[in-house]
């Protein structure tokens, strides 16, 4: 009898577990690298994933996650840096810096180094192909921290931004600004004085020249009309130099900047090229000029004297679809709105730009998605890439190749 | 809006509780109670437990305890007409006096075996946990009585059974997640003798509390009995401890690897002339879990390498005293105790979600302190009425220490860096709570049964970094008012439904700051559920039957998920509760034939569970909770058991879940569009598993009376994805892969089991084994230990 229910029990465990497919075992069709990478984010909390897509040309033809994914949520995360076909990528949680690319459908690890010096990553810029600064706040807020990356063996020199200025009493942090860009020889950036207690920030921006490769802060210009930081941690891209060499930035990341409450407006400002200071005569209201709220934050150089900045279609922070202005960067006015792009939701950095031409990914919730053209040169918007939608975000387009 | 009233529930039942001594002490001038009680013990002068007993020509029924005793209170003196019938005894009936309370003398009462199944057939198996698997309830009964003499926590144990998948992140103390038929998390609630288990502490959970403490564990799956009083949506497990009229003492200390000791008391005692009793337990857990992390990154030269390295923040304690006095058996009372308790841990805390992200001076700890009050007592209007009344107040105090900037590597080095946790300070709760719960049960007549439940439970949440700031100036307060209603009515003797109605009430306050008035304000807010459910059985003889059951319940709203915190959370006054329809299908089956002795069951299972309650992250880090999602579990279980004679024993059990994302549309937002993972299967889920048990015993070696006994145990789960099936491309699909554990415990007890040693190795293959997103768990472990118990019936 036990020899029975011995050959029962056995026959009831191989049974069950053959029954069931081991995906394992299909054949997923590995995509071949190509030239973009578009990032598309799965799931909801704790299972989120995030899974780049690998496509050949945005501009034409369709595209399917299922099965061609790469997925890359435990390695990597869309705050990561692309350059050349490469990602950098820190891990501040992990105390890791590491070098990756998109190979044979997966994340292969090129090299990684221990580091922790930076609380996160509020900003980075090239000085040269070669070379990456990434700046953020130390651990305890009180200072900012920088690292130059030789990006072809990883080796790193860390130091510390000094001449800050001085933080009010109460305020007991820096909130680093990620608009960071290298323009004359030097670095430029901004930082806001934060009470983190009282979740609020002094009212008024402070941007810096820096010195390069000293960081020591040479100027300090401030404004009162605005107060918040832009970010190009990887995640956003709120800053650029133009081809006249002149710095543009938005404030996108604001916080309450006074007791009722309100958060400060949303603008952009401008350091012109041999300049060391913002410059007075030059302030985009964002709400004012366009009638929207300016997302956090896309505001990118289309290189022919306009740019494009993605807006919400409501104000406030309970929002979740999105549309997209064009700017005259010389005069900060409005061009238009691109109302043939359909308002959607979309990630955080879900625009890519090259030549003029922006490519916009848009989620529109009807089943299939696309990517949306817009020629500057033009000024007209068409259809390109399809995608069979239902995803909860597009977080970037990275060109690879 | 009704207002929110705080302690007014506590002070209703207390004045409840009050009201029924004092009409039970009037009672008592006008009608003497009297009891009948005995002990009943085999042949063999062995106490034989869950005897149903029966008075003649009544409905009052009773069992006997552990000591095999039994106690019926009667309204008049003279002789009782009893009959007395459990499986594989022959039904015996006989007259028994009625005696005075406090002049007891205790009669034994000697049952003989059913010559059919002669005097080998084991007894315990089949007493109150098998009668409750034969209830219209899904639930996975198990006697850890069975299990004292080993060194297993409640969480291994009920891991070997059914249904239930429980997922430790480490060795002893470690955060678990623990599922019952695909639901986890706060879908599951814990309870002991059906008072949630939290109440005494956040030490007083299942990864350390010993086996020895706890008589039984029910697992309520999906459908749960209203006398629970929770809103638990996926199910719920009862911890049921010793109830024995006996003297006892149960001392017990284990030894083993990672430097783990463990310790346990539990005892009683019955002065027999007062009614008084003194009930005591606690339990001593100290584990330094340095097992060996295989593979882990070190720093060599400014360089990652892998290496074995062991644990180094992991060490874990935790104690618990509880003490208890009463009285029992008296006119006015079945039992009437009062009790305090006190819990306290400090626990290390090595890892993130990940083990990548590995912590060096982070710590938990924290204590609470309880004090409790009881009461019982059946047969009230015409022996029609049972009411229990338990009333808790506890203060429960715990804290994150997170007060480095440093990152550290599986090597013990660090360098400079983020607080680790990414919360620096000292993260700190306090939560002031009253519990209360009043069950009533009122026969109609023999068949047809009413109960009543109502559940008071309210908790302040005082949450503030310690680091920073002294208290909490925006605390939020929660009522859950439950109220449960159920008829219970017996069909032809074969045929029994319970019909089930509950109301959920939800109160919640909270401080909150108000840029608006540019000051503190309180927001408040009041609502209700309706909830309703049917367990039915049908016996089509006395040990093979068919169960089905259907549940529609909630799991209520947190404060700060309602409310948030006014900065980094927004509040959401349109949350809903997770709602949930779960049923099942079960069938039973009983057999005993000469020596061998057949129970196998299959349960499946359905759970649609609508509004997950999930943070929904904006753009700027601002979190809102909503009802994000939804999923669709369904599964079947199976569990065959097989015993020969007296001396063998073998189990074997597997389940299989299917979770299924059920959220049409992205967000539950139809302008989303379709949700691009609907109807797929739901990672990071093991979805088949299994355990095969083998237990051989030796009666009477190496000298009379003594045991001797093999347990080998192997428990099994397949493979399963880390993320999203068929979506990734095969070189960057993750998956957890297939485990195998063996463990084996030899166990010795002298004669009358008084002293025992057990010595116990878990995973004996050394495997390398996971567990939620690939944290390595503990290799081979071994264990020692050495038990004393004395039971002195009377």
């Amino acid at each position: 009898m036990y020899t029975k229910f011995l050959k029962l029990a056995l026959v009831l465990l191989i049974c069950t577990t053959s029954c069931k497919k081991n995906n394992n075992d299909d054949d997923i069709p590995v995509a071949d690298d190509a030239a973009f990478a578009l990032w598309i984010q799965l799931g909801t909390w704790p299972n989120t994933s995030y899974y780049a897509l690998n496509v050949k040309d945005l501009t034409q033809g369709s595209a399917k996650l299922q099965g061609n994914g790469i997925d890359v949520t435990t390695k990597l995360n869309n705050s990561v840096i692309v350059k050349d076909g490469f990602y950098y990528f820190y891990n501040a949680a992990e105390g890791r810096l590491g070098k990756y690319k998109l190979e044979n459908g997966a994340v292969n690890v090129v090299k990684e180094v221990p580091f922790s010096h930076l609380a996160s990553l509020a900003g980075h810029t090239w000085v040269n192909d070669h070379t990456l600064v990434m700046i953020g706040n130390n651990a305890s807020g009180n200072a900012v921290n920088t690292v130059v990356i030789n990006t072809d063996d990883l080796s790193i020199t860390t130091g510390t931004v000094t001449g800050l200025p001085e933080r009010p009493e109460s305020y007991n942090k820096y909130l680093v600004g990620g608009d960071l860009q290298f323009k004359d020889g030097k670095l430029f950036f901004s930082v806001n004085m934060q009470n983190t207690t009282a979740f609020r920030v002094y009212p008024r921006l402070y941007t810096m020249a820096v010195s390069y490769p000293g960081f020591a802060v040479t100027k300090i210009s401030t404004d009162d009309r605005s107060v918040g930081v832009g970010s190009t941690s990887g995640y956003f891209a709120t800053s650029f130099v133009d081809h006249n060499g002149d710095m543009y930035f938005l404030t996108s990341w604001n916080l309450v900047w006074n007791e009722n409450g309100s958060r400060a407006p949303k603008g952009i400002y401008r350091i012109k090229k041999g300049e060391d200071e913002l410059d007075k005569t030059y302030y985009v209201d964002v709400l004012q000029e366009t009638g929207k709220e300016a997302a956090a934050g896309v505001f990118m150089d289309l290189g022919n004297g306009k740019a494009i900045l993605k807006v919400q279609e409501t104000e406030g922070y309970e929002n979740t679809k999105f549309g997209y202005i064009i700017l005259d960067l010389a005069t900060g006015n409005e061009v238009r709105k691109l109302t043939e792009i359909p308002a959607g939701a979309s990630g955080e950095r879900n625009i890519y730009v090259e030549d003029g031409k922006a490519y916009i990914a848009v989620l529109s919730g009807q089943g299939t998605d696309y990517i949306w053209i817009y020629d500057a040169d033009s000024d007209k918007v068409t259809r390109g890439l399809s995608i069979q939608g239902g995803y909860n975000s597009f977080s970037r387009i990275d060109k690879l190749k | 809006m009704v207002a929110f009233f705080r302690n007014k529930g506590f002070r209703i039942s207390l004045i409840f509780l009050l009201a029924m001594i004092l009409l039970q002490g009037q009672g008592q001038t006008q009608r003497q109670q009297y009891v009948i009680t005995a002990r009943v013990v085999d042949t063999d002068n062995i106490p034989v437990e869950g005897v149903t007993v029966k008075i003649a020509g009544t409905a009052q029924s009773t069992r006997t305890d552990q000591a095999g005793v039994f106690l019926l209170p009667v309204p008049n003196t003279g002789n009782y007409s009893i009959a007395l019938s459990s499986m594989g005894f022959e039904i015996q009936r006989q007259e028994i006096k009625a005696q005075q309370p406090g002049q007891i003398n205790t009669d034994l009462i000697i049952l003989s075996r059913n010559a059919r199944q002669m005097d080998e057939v084991a007894v315990a198996g089949r007493s109150e946990t098998r009668q409750l698997k034969e209830q219209g309830f899904a639930v996975n009964a198990i006697d850890t009585r069975r299990l004292a003499n080993t060194t297993a926590d409640l969480n291994q144990v009920l891991n070997r059974s059914t249904g239930v998948k429980v997922r430790e992140q480490g060795g002893m103390g470690s955060d678990f997640e623990f599922s019952v038929n695909g639901l986890s998390g706060s879908a599951v609630k814990f309870f002991m003798d059906g008072v949630p288990l939290d109440i005494m502490g956040s030490a007083m959970s299942l990864n350390n509390i010993p086996v020895n403490l706890a008589d039984r564990i029910e697992v309520y799956k999906g459908v749960a009995p209203i006398e629970l009083g929770s809103d638990a949506l996926g199910g719920a497990v009862n911890i049921v401890t010793n109830k024995s009229l006996a003297n006892y003492l149960d001392i017990s200390h284990s030894y083993g690897s990672f430097q783990s000791n463990q310790s346990a008391l539990n005892t009683q005692y019955v002065h027999h002339p007062t009614g008084l009793v003194f009930k005591a337990s606690g339990f001593f857990n100290y584990s330094k879990n340095n097992y060996l992390m295989r593979d882990v990154e070190a720093v060599e030269n400014n360089a990652f390498v892998l290496r074995d390295l062991p644990r180094f923040n992991d060490r874990y304690r935790s104690l618990m005293g509880r003490f208890e006095v009463g009285v029992v058996n008296k006119s006015w009372a079945d039992a009437l105790f009062i009790g305090v308790g006190y819990t306290d841990f400090d626990k290390q805390v090595q890892t993130g979600v990940r083990q990548s992200i590995v912590y060096g001076n982070v710590s938990r700890d924290g204590n609470a302190k309880a004090a409790s009050l009881r009461y019982s007592k059946t047969g009230l209007l015409a022996d029609k009425l049972d009411l229990s009344l338990f009333a808790n107040y506890s203060r429960d105090y715990s804290v994150v220490a997170d007060t480095v900037l440093r990152n550290y590597r599986w090597d013990g080095s660090y360098t400079e860096g983020n607080s680790e946790t990414g919360t620096f300070g000292l993260a700190t709760v306090k939560r002031p709570r009253i519990f209360t719960r009043t069950n009533a049960n009122y026969r109609l007549s023999d068949r047809h049964k009413l109960s009543l439940n109502y559940t008071l439970d309210q908790i302040e949440n005082n949450a503030y970094n310690a680091y920073y700031a002294e208290n909490d100036d925006m605390p939020g307060k929660l009522g859950k008012h439950i109220v449960g209603l159920a008829y219970q009515h017996e069909w032809f003797g074969r045929w029994t439904n319970t019909f089930m109605a509950k109301y959920y009430g939800l109160s919640t306050e909270k401080r909150q700051y108000d840029y608006g008035v540019q000051g503190m304000v309180n927001v408040s807010d009041y609502n209700s559920y309706y909830g309703y459910a049917i367990a039915s059985v049908y016996k089509w003889t006395p040990h093979a039957g068919i169960k089905a059951s259907y549940e529609n319940t909630y799991r209520l709203q947190d404060v700060n998920e309602m409310f948030g915190d006014g900065f980094q959370i927004f509040n959401n006054l349109d949350l809903k509760p997770e709602a949930s329809n779960n049923m099942n299908l079960g069938l039973y089956y009983g057999l005993q034939s000469g020596k061998h002795d057949w129970f196998v069951e299959a349960l499946g299972t359905y759970r649609n569970v609508k509004d997950f309650i999930s943070p929904n992250q904006y753009a700027n880090n601002m979190i809102q909770y909503q009802n994000l999602t939804n999923s669709l579990v369904r599964g079947v279980e199976g569990e065959v058991r097989y015993g020969y004679g007296n001396w063998l024993s073998a189990m074997v059990n597997l389940t299989y879940q299917q979770a299924i994302d059920n959220t049409k549309y992205l967000n539950n937002d139809p302008s989303n569009g379709i949700s691009s993972t609907y109807e797929s299967e739901i990672p990071n889920r093991p979805w088949l598993f299994g355990n095969f048990d083998l237990g051989i015993t030796k009666q009477g070696w190496p000298n009379h009376d003594s045991r001797l006994q093999l347990n080998l145990m192997t428990h099994f789960t397949q493979w399963y994805y880390r993320s999203w099936a068929n979506i990734s491309t095969e070189n960057s699909t993750e998956i957890i892969p297939k485990q195998l554990i063996h463990s084996a415990i030899v166990s010795y007890a002298t004669p009358g089991g008084k002293y025992n040693i057990s010595f116990e190795c878990r995973n004996l293959t050394n495997e390398l084994t996971f567990d939620n997103f690939r944290l390595q768990r503990p290799g081979r472990a071994c264990y020692v230990k050495l038990r004393y118990l004395l039971i002195q019936n009377n």
